[in-house]
């Protein structure tokens, strides 16, 4: 495939959308450019799905637009809209082999014959699928067949490929190999990716930017990075990776508004960025940013009430007043405490969070 | 010891799929062989063995007339349920799920109806609008018995069809009549033939409405009936072979075929696009 030179700025402003009683989108905007892989992160639910939907065409929205590339595609039909889709289940269609699934938008849009069968055996190629022309939807394994289903929207050139949780399916190795595929192909064909799951380390993996949804919003849009050290509220913060995610009180009084004290603790964190008018809130600790040292070394002191070996580190469980924290350390490191030992936790002021909400 | 029972066991489900068979097919056995008889008795037992009663029958025009109506009347009915069953059944999936308990009710009250009150209310109906009976008259007494069986068919096969293939359809750029086309019939059409084969064997052996609004003409169940009334005809037994033999073609000709069919899809829907392709 040739990298693509035309298209796929998607806009997404304002869209509402509700299910009789269930509001499923409550005012998204957001912004693909051009070749971006962007994915709506969010638990069942959230409305990410929906989202996708409305891109696809599938589903209208109650309110907002959608603008491909300067167009308003909001009420197109989905026969109509320059975007493919990769389903969740490869709902590859039964009566056909794997050459004329492939081929099935091609021929929808009447394609010469001659063409049609350079365009899907070079398809086959980007999908590592050459020889399984003739095999059917029953002799495909779950990657294969998804291969196909992705062969079968790309085959299209669409400007944006929509791809609703198309590994969610698929065994874990599987599943890994299909990510490092998916690069791959987004690399190789330039099309703005638009990429659905609940899966987190899939979103990480893969992703330029990753929007977290939540009831229907977009909690916070970034970079993997910025979302996983730089959470904007409680629910990305707890949503994404694993983080310690504890009550936190600012004392109003303090000269110095660089510390909060955890709720319930005597046990102060120092935090920068603190919004002057707020009294309490949320502290973000990822747990390999934390470490473990003597108890009178540290102003967070707790009783460690669990160690896990996980092969390439330990997690300890520790025990602070009422709130259990985290700790992520190298095996052989301080890798000495154990279960009953009263440790000190010390943060790395760097990657501290505040959380307002 | 453990096998003592298991074998007992399997000689008696033999047996009773044995008796259950003889059940089932002594009577169109017999009525096979008789067929064969010789001329003039109708039982048994069998001598003279001959096509006596199945020349006799082709050469009753009596018989020969209801023979060509029964079909004739067969094969619209199920063409014309066919058609509005498919519609319907695709309108009521896509129908709220009150609407379409409602459609159940309505679509499938004809079942639930006594054929003796169906065919009164057909012949007070066709009166009272001043329609004389005809074939049209019994063409629609058929379309509304077989209607509701050929929908139950089209729906069990329409609300299994995952909804997502026609979402792949749309997406891969076919409009909706595109994907009825090239998706939802070839995915389907092994069950709607189904219920049309149903239809048209449900047509071909209706007697209570046929009897009320068919007027002049008769249909072979009519026939058979009038026959009967005034002593047995050894030529029934002929007829009924016949029958039996075009419904059975019928069946075991339209299920290979859907197999056939089923199975070359593929190849057969590439070269009909193909062709519209060039």
């Amino acid at each position: 495939m040739t990298q693509q030179d035309s298209g796929g700025r998607l806009l997404v402003t304002e869209v509402r959308k509700r299910f009789s009683e269930v509001v499923a989108l409550d005012g998204v905007s957001l912004e693909f450019r051009e070749g971006e892989f962007v994915t709506l992160l969010g638990p069942s639910g959230c409305g990410k799905t929906t989202l996708l939907r409305i891109v696809a065409g599938f589903d209208w929205p109650d309110h907002g637009t959608v603008v491909l590339d300067g167009q308003d595609i909001t009420r197109l039909p989905p026969y109509h809209r320059p975007v493919n889709t990769v389903f969740q289940k490869p709902v590859l269609l039964p009566h056909l082999d794997v050459f004329e699934n492939i081929a099935f938008g091609l021929r929808s849009r009447r394609m010469p014959e001659d063409s049609i069968h350079e365009t899907v055996t070079g398809m086959l190629d980007v999908v590592r699928l050459a020889g399984f022309e003739r095999r059917r939807s029953d002799e495909l394994s779950g990657g294969q067949a998804q291969r196909v289903n992705l062969a079968r929207a790309l085959v299209n050139q669409p400007r944006v490929l929509l791809l609703d949780e198309p590994l969610s399916a698929l065994d874990l190795q599987v599943r890994m190999e299909m990510q490092a595929e998916l690069k791959r192909i987004h690399r190789e064909t330039g099309v703005t990716f638009l990429y659905v799951t609940h899966d987190q380390q899939e979103a990480m993996a893969m992703s330029d930017r990753i929007a977290v949804m939540h009831e229907g919003m977009i909690r916070q849009s970034g970079t993997p990075m910025d979302v996983y050290h730089a959470p904007n509220c409680y629910f990305v913060a707890s949503f994404v990776g694993n983080a310690n995610v504890l009550p936190v009180i600012v004392d109003g009084d303090h000269e110095n508004r660089n510390h909060v004290r955890v709720a319930d603790t005597d046990v102060s964190v120092l935090v920068d960025d603190i919004p002057a008018d707020v009294r309490n809130g949320w502290i973000s600790m990822r747990p390999e940013t934390l470490r473990l040292t003597p108890p009178d070394d540290a102003r967070i002191v707790g009783k460690v009430t669990d160690r896990s070996f996980l092969g390439a580190h330990v997690i300890w469980r520790v025990d602070v007043g009422p709130h259990e924290i985290r700790v992520q350390g190298e095996v052989g490191g301080d890798g000495v405490a154990r279960s009953g030992d009263l440790v000190g936790i010390k943060p790395d002021p760097r990657w501290v969070r505040f959380l307002r909400d | 010891m453990g096998r003592k029972p298991a074998l007992a066991n399997r000689i008696l489900a033999g047996l009773f799929v044995t008796v259950v068979f003889v059940f089932l097919f002594a009577p169109v056995l017999i009525v096979i062989v008789f067929s064969f008889q010789g001329p003039p008795r109708l039982g048994p037992p069998l001598e003279d063995i001959g096509l006596h009663w199945y020349r006799s029958m082709f050469n009753n025009t009596v018989y020969m007339d209801a023979f060509r109506n029964t079909i004739v009347l067969a094969a619209i009915s199920m063409v014309i349920a066919l058609v509005l069953g498919t519609m319907t059944a695709l309108g009521l999936r896509r129908a709220s799920r009150r609407l379409g308990a409602l459609g159940n009710i309505l679509f499938f009250m004809p079942l639930a109806t006594p054929s003796l009150f169906v065919g009164l209310a057909l012949l007070a109906y066709f009166d009272t609008v001043g329609v004389p009976l005809s074939h049209g008259t019994v063409a629609v007494a058929h379309f509304l018995w077989v209607f509701p069986y050929f929908l139950i068919v089209a729906r069990s096969g329409l609300d299994r069809l995952d909804p997502q293939y026609e979402e792949v359809g749309a997406d891969l750029g076919l409009t909706p009549m595109g994907q009825f086309r090239h998706i939802v019939l070839p995915l389907t059409f092994p069950i709607l033939i189904g219920g049309a084969v149903l239809a048209f064997a449900l047509s071909t052996d209706e007697f209570v409405r046929t009897l009320f609004t068919i007027g002049p003409d008769s249909t072979i169940p009519i026939v058979l009936w009038g026959q009967f009334r005034r002593g047995s005809d050894p030529t029934v037994n002929a007829l009924a072979t016949i029958l039996l033999v075009i419904s059975i073609t019928a069946a075991v000709g339209a299920l290979g075929l859907v197999g056939a069919r089923f199975n070359r899809f593929a190849r057969s829907s590439g070269r009909s696009r193909r062709r519209n392709a060039g």
